[in-house]
């Protein structure tokens, strides 16, 4: 194995507590401490770089269902792609509705050495692992959607105990081979196949009388008692309705203390104030964020221009649909599990609500205390393509820059937002909190997002720039697992990445009540849905590798 | 061919790739006395498989190295390649399109036609659509539009009747015909009402279905039968349109099912309505969701000159080599690529006549394990092999020919 010593870089390492010019030592696919006597190394000078850890990206929509009608709906959203490589490349497109080949190489292009599906229907969970096993050069995972399934309603209609609730949980999670559990509008999308169109937490189910507070709170008991490490991965009823702040506040609120993860809680953060009804709930939302320590929370910042939300909401989906842009949008109902809802949309700077969007996003950035429980995303591409991160890390890091950008806004937006009086600029090591320690401690990945010794040398060399949009667009190496696969924007090798799954045990009693469920209500054979190692790792990841995070089962 | 494969037959999860519905409730065939019964399509495609199979090169039989070196040869010599027919599984179409990319060729899939009528309509308006578990539970009206969908998909009706809905009350059901044929099949004691459309045709009657339902047509102006329908589609708690694209043979299809689309996207302001467009049948859908999470784009695609192009509208009879794939019965072969020097990657028994090359390959879950999307688009489902079987998948043999390919580079 070759010994690498990435020398006389700035190592940024918040997960070590590193922020110093240092040699970054790997061996193979590890990082290792400096040896005694380095013999036969390859040296690669760093002076003026800064290393930090592969970025993770823990809510992006790579992959699944929902993500290829988008794609499928938009042919003019596909600008070509001339990915700049120093081997053959696969032919590829893409904006907004990144095909998969595309979000590969233009994750590792930016860094980025893993990415996490966030809502994989269990009844899609194949073509969803079959698109990441599509997705060049970076590891990926996903987040079983659960809470709009009727198995699960039915268990709680019914009175079920937690433990039974736990079991189907742990089963789900094996069953889809996924990292993670997610619920979206808790009940919600259920609620609306029975015409629902509104759906609050203590609102009872029109069919299961079941409310979303109890729905989260089983939930999020289930992941707590699995000890799966990523706590509930929460996208919160009344998703983009003026006044949902009090919704958000009551949702961390109903977890009594257990771990939470409110996904894109820009579009969680609206108070119903001023003159348009519409106004910044961020300060009271970073103030609930601040107090409660069990409570973590991804952005999904809007970014002005084009793109497409798809999403599990039907619910809030249909919503939107006289707001699609171009004029098409797709609804669909699925399979027992939930739905989905794409609608191509068009953030402009002159619209009073988007440019309010984009300053609750960044308020709440920036009035968050606490990085290590705020990860950086644009929940791609409902609020903006991944590819806008270093534009958005500079308006982190740059006051002048985002004072300059926010005078662009809607005049009104502008009275109403608190923005221009925040004056943090996040450091380089914030930088490096938000974008991959955070997620990987999240996600409880112990070997990615650290720059330790026995960590997987996933890393990105970056060159110190004063324009931080500059710097975190363009790597000067990136390595995955030690191999170089990026060298100044140039891919340089495209290895498939690894899928990560967690695998908590489950009493499988529970099965029998699911072949009897499957033959009343699904229109697949239950012996047919579980997907086994040998079909994700040799068909859908193309003999990639399986990593089996350890549960911590209390 | 069905005694030798009985002596193999696993009684355990088939998974019937005959058609888009992808049933996997029915036993495997090579143990079924009466196959015709269960469904007919399942029979007709199990009857176009013949056993063995053996590459061969002019009609000589020759050992797959010579036919894998040949069908390389002449994919390097080609100036205008095209991958055709497209029946098979994901593993094979990521093959043919690492190939197609590898080669600059096009790539297209045989049942083109009728897959655009849908993916024409969904790009000019959106829709709304349902999966088969959601309309057999929740569908209280179930409106059968255009043709006879269980001409193709046999199994329809049962699969959207039986058994009994948890979410719709007993006898609250109806099945309406509208501008459809009477179904050939039909579960036992499930009524099919045609609607009286008063003459109109069906582009006419959908157009006023859709003034009716949104209040722009006074029912006074209607045909009888069809204000009375817009009325139940109208107070219908969960409805359904199902049609089969491949059914709608007439120009101006895909605006039929735009309306179609839009007649959902309406009712949808009020109550629960949703399309079941059935596809799926010879892999379409499958091809068309994986060329789109790769490339952004459904088929078909253009590799030439290094990048991916879309125009679905390409002519492609300028092609001077054919790399036919067919691991799946049914696929329409293009008439004019008769004369079109042709590779067949196909399974024994169809390989079309006249093929220069033929590489004999498996069927997906019959000789081989694959995995395959379902009329709904949602599911995928992996079809296991059920028996061993030395023929080889699609995919391998692609990616035989692509190192044959290498090797000759």
């Amino acid at each position: 194995m070759t010994l690498t010593c990435l020398k006389n870089g700035r190592v940024i390492d918040p997960a070590g507590g590193v922020d110093a010019v240092a040699d970054l030592w790997f061996e193979g696919e590890r990082i290792v401490a400096a040896p005694a006597a380095p013999a036969a190394a390859r040296v690669i000078d760093c002076a003026g770089m800064v290393l930090m850890a592969g970025g993770i990206d823990l809510h992006t929509h790579i992959g699944g269902g929902k993500v290829n009608i988008a794609r499928t709906l938009l042919p003019e959203d596909h600008a070509l792609l001339g990915v700049e490589s120093d081997i053959p490349l696969r032919s590829t497109c893409g904006h907004a509705a990144t095909p998969t080949l595309a979000a590969g190489y233009r994750y590792a292009q930016m860094g980025y050495t893993a990415c996490f599906e966030p809502a994989m229907l269990p009844t899609n969970a194949r073509q969803a692992h079959l698109e990441m096993g599509d997705t060049p050069i970076v590891d990926h995972g996903a987040y079983a959607m659960l809470g709009s399934d009727d198995f699960l309603l039915r268990l709680l209609a019914a009175g079920a105990p937690q433990a039974k609730i736990d079991d189907y949980v742990a089963w789900t999670l094996a069953a889809t081979q996924a990292m993670g559990v997610k619920v979206v509008n808790p009940g919600g999308i259920s609620a609306f196949k029975f015409n629902r169109r509104a759906f609050d937490l203590d609102d009872a189910h029109p069919h299961y009388g079941v409310t979303p507070r109890r729905i989260l709170q089983v939930l999020a008991r289930a992941v707590a008692n699995l000890g799966v490490p990523h706590p509930l991965h929460v996208h919160a009823s009344n998703l983009g309705a003026a006044g949902n702040l009090a919704t958000t506040l009551a949702t961390m609120a109903a977890v009594e203390g257990l771990p939470l993860h409110l996904t894109h809680v820009q579009f969680h953060s609206y108070g119903a104030e001023g003159e348009f009804g519409f106004s910044s709930g961020a300060a009271q939302i970073a103030e609930a964020v601040n107090r409660m320590h069990n409570v973590s929370i991804d952005i999904g910042q809007i970014m002005f221009g084009r793109t497409v939300t798809c999403s599990g909401d039907s619910m809030a989906q249909h919503r939107n649909f006289g707001h699609a842009s171009p004029r098409k949008a797709v609804l669909m109902d699925i399979e027992c599990d939930a739905g989905c809802g794409v609608v191509p949309f068009r953030y402009r700077d002159r619209s009073f609500v988007n440019a309010l969007q984009w300053a609750i996003g960044l308020e709440l950035f920036l009035l968050v205390e606490d990085p290590w429980r705020i990860v950086l995303t644009t929940d791609h591409p409902n609020g903006a393509p991944f590819t806008s991160y270093p534009h958005l890390i500079r308006l982190l890091c740059d006051k002048d820059f985002r004072d300059a950008q926010f005078a662009r806004l809607h005049p009104q937006a502008q009275a109403l937002s608190l923005l221009p009086q925040l004056r943090r600029e996040y450091s380089l090591a914030e930088i490096a909190i938000v974008t991959r320690a955070a997620p990987a401690r999240l996600l409880g990945l112990a070997d990615r997002g650290r720059l330790g010794a026995g960590a997987v040398a996933d890393i990105a060399v970056y060159r110190e720039q004063a324009d931080r949009e500059a710097m975190f667009a363009a790597p000067a190496r990136v390595f995955k697992d030690g191999v170089e696969v990026v060298r100044e924007g140039r891919i340089q090798a495209a290895p498939q990445g690894a899928t990560h799954v967690v695998r908590p045990q489950h009493d499988r009693a529970i099965e029998r009540e699911l072949a009897a469920f499957f033959d009343s209500h699904m229109t697949q054979a239950f012996a047919g849905f579980a997907i086994g190692d040998d079909e994700l790792r040799e068909d859908c990841n193309r003999g990639g590798r399986l990593h089996v995070h350890p549960c911590a089962r209390v | 061919m069905a005694a030798r494969m009985s002596a193999f037959a696993a009684p355990a999860h088939f998974v019937c790739a005959f058609c888009g519905l992808l049933c996997d409730d029915l036993p495997f065939p090579g143990g079924d006395p009466d196959l015709q019964a269960a469904c007919p399509k399942a029979a007709e495609g199990w009857a176009a498989l013949r056993e063995g199979g053996a590459p061969s090169v002019d009609g000589v039989s020759v050992d797959e190295a010579t036919a894998l070196r040949a069908a390389a040869a002449a994919l390097a010599r080609a100036r205008r390649p095209l991958i055709g027919g497209l029946g098979g599984d994901v593993q094979m179409m990521r093959a043919a399109l690492a190939l197609a990319d590898r080669c600059g060729a096009r790539i297209a899939h045989a049942g083109q036609a009728a897959a655009q009528r849908n993916l024409f309509a969904l790009q000019g308006g959106g829709g709304v659509t349902t999966t088969l578990a959601e309309a057999r539970n929740r569908a209280d009206l179930v409106v059968l539009v255009g043709g006879d969908a269980t001409r193709r998909f046999p199994r329809l009706l049962e699969r959207l009747f039986v058994p009994a809905p948890p979410f719709v009350e007993a006898g609250r059901r109806r099945l309406v015909l509208l501008g459809a044929e009477r179904p050939r099949r039909l579960p036992a004691g499930v009524a099919a009402e045609p609607v009286d459309c008063g003459g109109l045709d069906l582009f006419d009657a959908v157009a006023a279905l859709r003034g009716l339902c949104e209040g722009r047509l006074d029912a006074r102006m209607a045909p009888v039968g069809l204000a009375a329908l817009a009325a139940e589609m109208r107070a219908s708690r969960y409805g359904l349109l199902v049609w089969a694209a491949a059914e709608f043979d007439f120009a101006g299809a895909d605006l039929l099912v735009g309306q179609l689309q839009q007649l959902l996207v309406g009712l949808n302001r009020e109550t629960r309505w949703a399309g079941l467009p059935l596809a799926g049948s010879g892999g379409d859908l499958t091809a068309n969701a994986v060329a789109a999470w790769q490339t952004g784009f459904a088929l078909p695609l253009d590799f030439a000159g290094g990048e991916v192009a879309h125009d679905p509208f390409a002519d492609q009879s300028d092609a001077d080599l054919l790399l036919w794939l067919a691991a799946l019965p049914g696929l329409p072969f293009p008439e004019w690529a008769r004369g079109v020097p042709t590779v067949a990657l196909a399974a024994p028994g169809l390989a079309p006549v006249g093929a220069r090359i033929v590489l004999p390959v498996a069927v997906p879950g019959v000789h081989a394990g694959g995995h395959l999307v379902r009329s709904d688009g949602v599911v995928t489902l992996y079809a296991p092999a059920q028996f061993a079987s030395p023929l080889p998948a699609a995919a391998q043999v692609l990616a035989r020919i692509a190192a044959a390919l290498e090797a000759a580079a």
